[in-house]
């Protein structure tokens, strides 16, 4: 069977099986956790090939843009399959039993979105192509946001799903920016090919900048600083959807991203060193976070973030055991990460008390949960014979083999000392030392929920002492794609008396010192409201409310709501348009043009459509006003019949006419004086801009008449006119013939018009009605 | 040989469904039959335009047998193919929600002459290759809205409608001073005789001046920064299935003579004017979305961001290259389809939550979960998230500015896209997530006249989502038209048409009186 | 008060006046008129009608509404253009009939049917207006 193939089948499993859930709990439950498992299956009988050499299986999509949904499936893909596969099965047994209680509907619904994201998150680590990648990226963003938000009628489970959303996509997009550079720069989207020819990528001078945006897209995926602050608030999801997405397999995809394309980006001499400034970073804040948190789950989701630091940083260090250290730590990390949210997963559920502080002594109640509690905290605190402990001793191994070695070794055991208290800390706060206050335990631990925790803490040990199982099967070949050439990998316990053992001594003496003293130094930490202002979320609703009042200043001055306003604006707007058009065209602004025939005539009648235009536009009272229009139309009208065209004098005599009519009708119904709305100032403005638009209107007409007018089309309309249209009087064969759909468009104005009128002058008007009355029904 | 006559019906049909419409005017059975008759032959006629154009190509047809440039030309590229199937397709989806949403005292006031008059309007105007003939489906395009606009009466349909007629109407008149001005100057007002003619001639101020006439008037009518008031302060106000058409079709119409006049008839040259094009691109994405973003009616929200949308449609016209110019071709298309399923769910979630205002309604994901997924589809393809149309949409904008170099451009344009983004998970957050602040007395049902369009429109943007190819490739053609005026002009004046428009001006003497009579279209200009 | 002089005297004036404004619809082809002018003076006519009268009476003169009458007129002006689809694949080819009637030579075109269809159109739309207005007033 094809990757392709089994994908696809697990994309139809995803949707279907959450809806046989809702349906027959028990038939539902099991084939939810059967989708998982069988890809889990499938992707472990890939290990031998994909040791070999990567699979590689084309899907064409969109070829006109260079896009396409090719697999490929290396060493580092496969173990991130393996990961989201085997945690996803463990995830929908637990978030099953998780759930038990809740409504078919709101159990269907989380788990048609874990499993549609575990899809999601399988196709974007296997894919070849950069764009597809990004596709399936910004679909784990949308599913994140749909589970973070999950409790959805709490404000902060949905403030926290849209920062998530906001970050990670907002991030996305800076993301999409850097691959379709990539698309411009390189020709092609696909991660082979670049893999086997980066040259046009590398010596692009755009290289620098495509690093920048995709590192950006991958440190708010990876929650990496200045974004770190999203993820602890996403522990607003069900305890499933965090242990999942939000420290085993989403939030990885920046790392992934970066270690997939560290062997290209590693060319820039900047890009490691960056990385290393990056994750330190990250690693220090969260740190010292996680030492300032009360719940349960925010200490998991900082040491989380933690962690993705040093993932950050082991990407940016060089040599070849920094690969190998990235693979194990991503391994091993995911392993006890997931079973310790497991764990606080079962304790909130069976105490509902989110904070640390206030659980103890639930070994007795729930012995099997401690127990596998233990199990994850060992491989975590990176104790012996836990895989924890190997991928520890490797951290070390790479930061002192690194350019580095002083900042990164004192950063590592400084954080890692961290890691070892909080291990402690989970170990012995919820289990082994009695509860402050009495604590009420609703019920003892489900079968579905212990499964997952204690099978990820078993295999955590026994990665730990044997990891010939793991080493050439899965590390090597994982390490060799992201080194870029085939590595030679020893994974194996015992160092001996290396320095890094030292060094993993010296972290779990600090460590339990920490642990030991943890209440009074989260106790003091927490007082330091600098560190809020410094480290938590701020930042981001600083961006957001300054944006939102932006928005507000902008709105409120552009749509203000006053005609009058619009229009002026809108008219400024074009006027100088106009004027920049007579400043920019090809001639002087006014043309010399030659008029020979000075009418007396025509002379008295333009005079009588400016004294118009005027009385119109000075008087107050409506009816002089209409005089004045009509003084205009009028004299319009006599200018027709002096230039020859009696058809059109008598249409503009008969429109006045009506006009006359129809607006007197109008009248009676309105005040017949209106008062002056525009200040002095204004109505000067507005002068001014008038007398500004007619002369460029002035100057455009001179310009009609300055150019020799093109007579093809009327001379051939009069030619024709008779000979093949049958009608002597050339505008009316215009009308009905030449240009009938010209006549037939403007009927069905009138037409329009009038049947608009006819409904909109109803006699049970509006301005009679209540206005309440009408509104109501109204859509 | 491909059939021209596939041009005619789109027009023709819907201009007959309201002529009949308005001839039962009292028997309201008869029109709402007449009507849905006129809706299914209209798709099938423009789904049969488009695909006669997209295995010609361009293809045109002269009214009246009048050769071109003496008759009324009627093209169709792939644009505006494409833009008349997505209209029948619109018009269809709506008449449909229309069973339920349109009301018998708005079916009185005319709703059905005026409805499929707006279609015509539209189609008219996507589809004509005259100048003032274009004029006349603007104008047909505005007194109709305008009819429908305001078809409830109520106080603030008239003051929504009051402002969408002054500041409209200012700009059809400003489009008819410049086609006066063009017509002096050149003589024609067929678009591809103009097309040919402009482009040698000398562009003096006046010729500036219609140029930048013509700008402004479409510039209106689309909604561009800073002319787009009548827009938000209209388009909530309409009901939702007039609101959902106009939100759709009638900026796009702006958008489409816009690309119209400046890639056929003005071309772009020169920076001043590209800088000008891209400052007021950015400008509409960000005061667009700026508007959207401080909203709390659905229907509000979705109209500024008809605004944002169509700064991204004016990328194309910015930067001008063929990609570009595919790209806000595809824009356009997705656009269409997207914002008036939007306006539809605004209908659909009033139904089924009891308000379009975001502060009054709430809970809909428990009790309406399909609804949900009906509305994340179009919501998430308007912010761009893949694989739904939008997300392809802008690709194609973002990576023709990237190639061009454009790169502040696509900075805003990314940047619009979070925000865009935020406004639509606002609604989701507040309309389907929020527990409702009233309780409902009763189970709210979510018609099915509206759960049909819906679900249509909604396919359409999967469809194109989930198989871009074939639209990309036509987005291209579309694009390729754009940039190469001679494959729009060479159909219009085709062998035949030619020749005949040939013989007949050689030599023959011309009827002095006939000229004198005052042989020109003034007439028409008069009538408004 | 009306007075029965003047409405009977109105009377006679409005019929006089349509059929001037049918004259210049038919002429219209070649000597000035048309539709468009034809049509406002007929309309014309029933505003006289309506002056004197009163709107009622105008109304039931015009015997259809005015709507309809609209309807009817766009039908008439895209039916006109039909013919020239089926008999030249073009629509809007005017298509001519000549009879030879042995005094003259009468021609007649489709362009008639469509002129016809603007009269009908404006002599509604004007009307359209003018009756709401009136009754409104009189309301």
């Amino acid at each position: 069977m094809s990757v392709t193939l089994a994908l696809a089948l697990g994309l139809i499993g995803s949707i279907l099986a959450p809806f046989a859930a809702a349906r027959w709990k028990t038939i539902g439950n099991a084939l939810v956790v059967a989708v998982p498992a069988l890809l889990f299956i499938f992707f472990f009988l890939q290990l031998g090939a994909v040791g070999e050499a990567p699979i590689v299986e084309e899907n064409p999509w969109v070829p006109s843009l260079g896009i396409a949904l090719t697999i490929r499936l290396d060493g580092f893909s496969l173990l991130f399959a393996l990961l989201i596969s085997g945690i996803g099965t463990l995830v929908a047994l637990y978030a099953a039993s998780y759930m038990d209680e809740k409504t078919p509907f709101y159990r269907a619904q989380f788990l048609f979105y874990i499993l549609l994201f575990m899809s999601a998150m399988l196709a974007t680590v296997t894919a070849d192509n950069l764009m597809a990648l990004f596709v399936f990226w910004e679909m784990t963003s949308l599913l994140s946001f749909l589970l973070v938000g999950f409790d959805s009628t709490k404000l902060a489970a949905r403030k926290a799903a849209l920062q998530s959303m906001l970050v990670t996509v907002g991030g996305g997009l800076s993301l999409l920016a850097g691959i379709i550079l990539i698309g411009v720069t390189a020709g092609t989207f696909s991660i082979g090919a670049l893999m086997e020819n980066p040259a046009p990528l590398v010596e692009s001078p755009l290289f620098t900048a495509i690093i920048i945006l995709m590192m950006a897209g991958a440190f708010t995926k990876s929650a990496q600083v200045p974004f770190h602050f999203w993820l602890p608030n996403a522990m607003a999801a069900p305890t499933p959807a965090s242990a999942y997405l939000h420290s085993a397999t989403m939030v990885k995809l920046g790392v992934f991203l970066l270690a997939t394309m560290a062997p290209i980006f590693s060319q820039a001499a900047w890009f490691g060193p960056t990385l290393v400034a990056f994750g330190g970073a990250t690693m220090l804040i969260a740190a010292l976070q996680a030492l300032r948190s009360t719940a349960f789950k925010a200490v998991l989701a900082f040491s989380t973030v933690a962690s993705l630091g040093t993932i950050t940083m082991l990407i940016g260090l060089d040599g070849e055991v920094a690969a190998v250290a990235t693979v194990g730590f991503i391994l091993a990390h995911a392993l006890y990460k997931a079973a310790l949210f497991f764990c606080a997963g079962i304790v909130i559920h069976a105490t509902g008390e989110p904070r640390l502080n206030r659980l103890g002594g639930l070994a007795s109640v729930m012995p099997i949960t401690a127990g596998a509690t233990v199990l994850a905290a060992f491989s975590a605190a990176g104790l012996p014979p836990f895989v924890g402990f190997i991928s520890k001793e490797y951290l070390f191994e790479a930061q002192i083999e690194s350019t580095f070695t002083a900042i990164a070794v004192l950063i590592g055991v400084l954080v890692n000392t961290v890691m070892v208290a909080i291990a402690v800390v989970v170990v012995m706060r919820p289990f082994f030392r009695p509860a402050r206050r009495e604590l009420h335990v609703h019920h003892g631990e489900a079968t579905g929920m212990t499964v997952g925790p204690v099978a990820l803490g078993l295999i955590g040990l026994l990665f730990g002492l044997a990891p010939g199982l793991v080493a050439t099967s899965l590390i090597q070949p994982a390490a060799s794609a992201i080194y870029g050439e085939p590595l030679d990998v020893s994974f194996y316990l015992w160092h001996g008396f290396t320095p890094m053992l030292a060094l993993s001594i010296l972290v779990v003496a600090l460590g339990l010192l920490v642990a030991k003293y943890w209440d009074p130094i989260h106790v003091a930490l927490r007082r330091r409201r600098i560190f809020d202002r410094l480290l938590d979320d701020r930042g981001y609703y600083w961006v957001l409310d300054n944006t939102l009042a932006l928005a507000r200043w902008s709105t409120l001055r552009l749509q203000n709501g006053d005609l009058r306003i619009y229009t002026a604006v809108i008219a400024t707007v074009v006027t100088f348009f106009m004027v920049y058009a007579l400043l920019a065209g090809d001639g002087p602004v006014f043309p010399s043009v030659n008029h020979p025939e000075f009418n007396l005539y025509m002379v008295g009648v333009v005079g009588l459509i400016i004294v118009g235009c005027f009385v119109a536009a000075l008087t107050t009272s409506l009816v002089t006003a209409i005089i004045g229009v009509g003084l205009a139309g009028y004299g319009l009208a006599l200018v027709f019949l002096l230039n020859g065209g009696p058809d059109l004098a008598l249409t503009q005599f008969s429109v006045e006419t009506l006009f006359v009519v129809i607006v007197t009708a109008v009248l009676l119904r309105l005040p017949l004086m209106f008062t002056k709305t525009r200040t002095p100032g204004e109505r000067r403005y507005d002068a001014s801009l008038a007398a500004v638009f007619a002369l460029t209107i002035f100057s455009a007409v001179l310009w009609v008449e300055a150019v020799p007018f093109n007579p093809v089309i009327p001379e051939y309309f009069a030619q024709v006119s008779y000979t093949e249209a049958f009608g002597r009087n050339v505008v009316n064969v215009v009308l009905v013939d030449f240009r009938a759909l010209d006549t037939f468009g403007e009927i069905a104005v009138v037409a329009f018009a009038a049947l608009g009128a006819w409904a909109l002058l109803r006699r049970n008007n509006v301005a009679k009605k209540k206005p309440a009355a009408t509104p109501a029904k109204e859509g | 040989m491909a059939d021209t006559l596939d041009l005619l019906w789109p027009v023709l049909i819907p201009i007959m469904t309201a002529a009949l419409a308005a001839c039962f005017w009292h028997n309201i059975r008869a029109q709402r039959i007449v009507s849905f008759i006129g809706l299914v032959m209209l798709f099938a006629a423009s789904v049969k335009l488009t695909m006669t154009v997209v295995e010609h190509g361009v293809i045109a047809k002269q009214f009246g047998g009048w050769a071109p440039p003496f008759g009324i030309s009627f093209v169709a590229d792939p644009l505006a193919a494409a833009l008349v199937a997505i209209t029948g397709l619109l018009a269809l989806a709506v008449g449909i929600f229309g069973f339920y949403d349109v009301r018998a005292r708005h079916e009185r006031a005319g709703f059905y002459p005026l409805f499929h008059g707006m279609i015509t309007g539209v189609n008219g105007a996507f589809l004509t290759g005259d100048a003032f003939n274009l004029y006349v489906w603007f104008e047909v395009m505005l007194v109709t809205s305008l009819g429908l606009l305001v078809i409830s009466r109520s106080r603030e349909q008239l003051d929504g409608t009051i402002k969408y007629g002054v500041l409209n109407l200012f700009g059809t008149i400003l489009f008819l001073i410049g086609l006066a001005l063009l017509y002096g100057a050149t003589g024609t007002l067929n678009m591809a005789d103009l097309g040919q003619i402009l482009p040698g001639m000398t562009l003096t101020p006046g010729l500036m001046t219609a140029a930048m006439l013509f700008l402004a008037a479409f510039a209106i009518k689309a909604g561009l920064f800073p002319l787009f008031f009548w827009l938000p302060a209209s388009y909530h106000t309409a009901t939702f299935a007039v609101g959902a058409i106009f939100a759709g079709l009638l900026t796009k119409v702006g958008v489409y003579a816009t690309f119209r006049t400046f890639t056929l008839l003005f071309l772009i040259e020169g920076d001043t004017l590209r800088y000008v094009f891209t400052f007021i691109a950015a400008m509409t994405m960000i005061t667009g979305v700026f508007g959207a973003a401080v909203q709390w009616n659905i229907r509000r929200i979705l109209s500024f961001h008809i605004i944002s949308q169509i700064g991204y449609m004016l990328m194309g016209l910015a930067i001008a290259t063929p990609i570009a110019w595919a790209g806000a071709s595809f824009y356009i298309i997705h656009h269409i389809i997207v914002k008036a399923n939007l306006f539809l769910l605004a209908g659909a979630i009033r139904a089924a939550g009891g308000s379009d205002d975001l502060r009054k309604t709430g809970g809909l994901l428990k009790s309406h979960p399909w609804l949900a997924v009906l509305f994340l589809i179009p919501a998430l393809s308007l912010a761009g998230l893949p694989p739904l149309s939008g997300f392809w949409a802008k690709f194609l904008v973002i990576d023709a500015s990237l190639r061009a170099e454009y790169y502040g451009l696509a900075a805003v344009a990314l940047v619009v896209g979070v925000l865009t983004l935020f406004s639509m998970m606002k609604i989701w957050m507040e309309a389907f997530w929020k527990a409702s602040p009233v309780k409902p007395s009763r189970r709210r049902y979510v018609p099915v006249a509206f759960i049909i369009p819906i679900v249509m429109l909604g396919a359409v943007t999967m469809t194109i989502g989930l198989f871009a190819e074939p639209f990309v490739t036509f987005a291209r053609e579309a694009g390729d038209v754009l940039v190469d005026p001679p494959l729009y002009i060479a159909p219009v004046f085709g062998a035949e048409a030619a020749a005949e428009a040939g013989a007949l001006i050689a030599g023959e003497a011309i009827d002095a009186d006939a000229i004198e009579n005052g042989a020109d279209n003034g007439v028409e200009e008069e009538v408004q | 008060m009306r007075s029965i002089i003047l409405v009977a005297s109105t009377r006679i004036f409005f019929i006089a006046m349509l059929l001037v404004s049918l004259w210049i619809l038919l002429r219209g082809h070649n000597e000035p008129g048309g539709g468009f002018i034809g049509g406002l003076m007929g309309a014309a006519a029933f505003a006289t009608l309506a002056f004197a009268a009163g709107v009622d009476d105008a109304r039931k003169m015009l015997r259809i509404h005015p709507a309809v009458l609209m309807g009817v007129g766009l039908v008439l002006g895209a039916v006109s253009g039909l013919p020239g689809v089926v008999l030249n694949g073009s629509y809007l080819q005017h298509q001519w009939l000549e009879m030879d009637l042995g005094l003259f030579e009468l021609k007649l075109g489709t362009t008639l049917v469509f002129d016809i269809g603007v009269y009908f159109v404006v002599i509604g739309g004007v009307l359209s207006f003018m009756f709401r207005l009136y009754e409104e007033e009189q309301g």
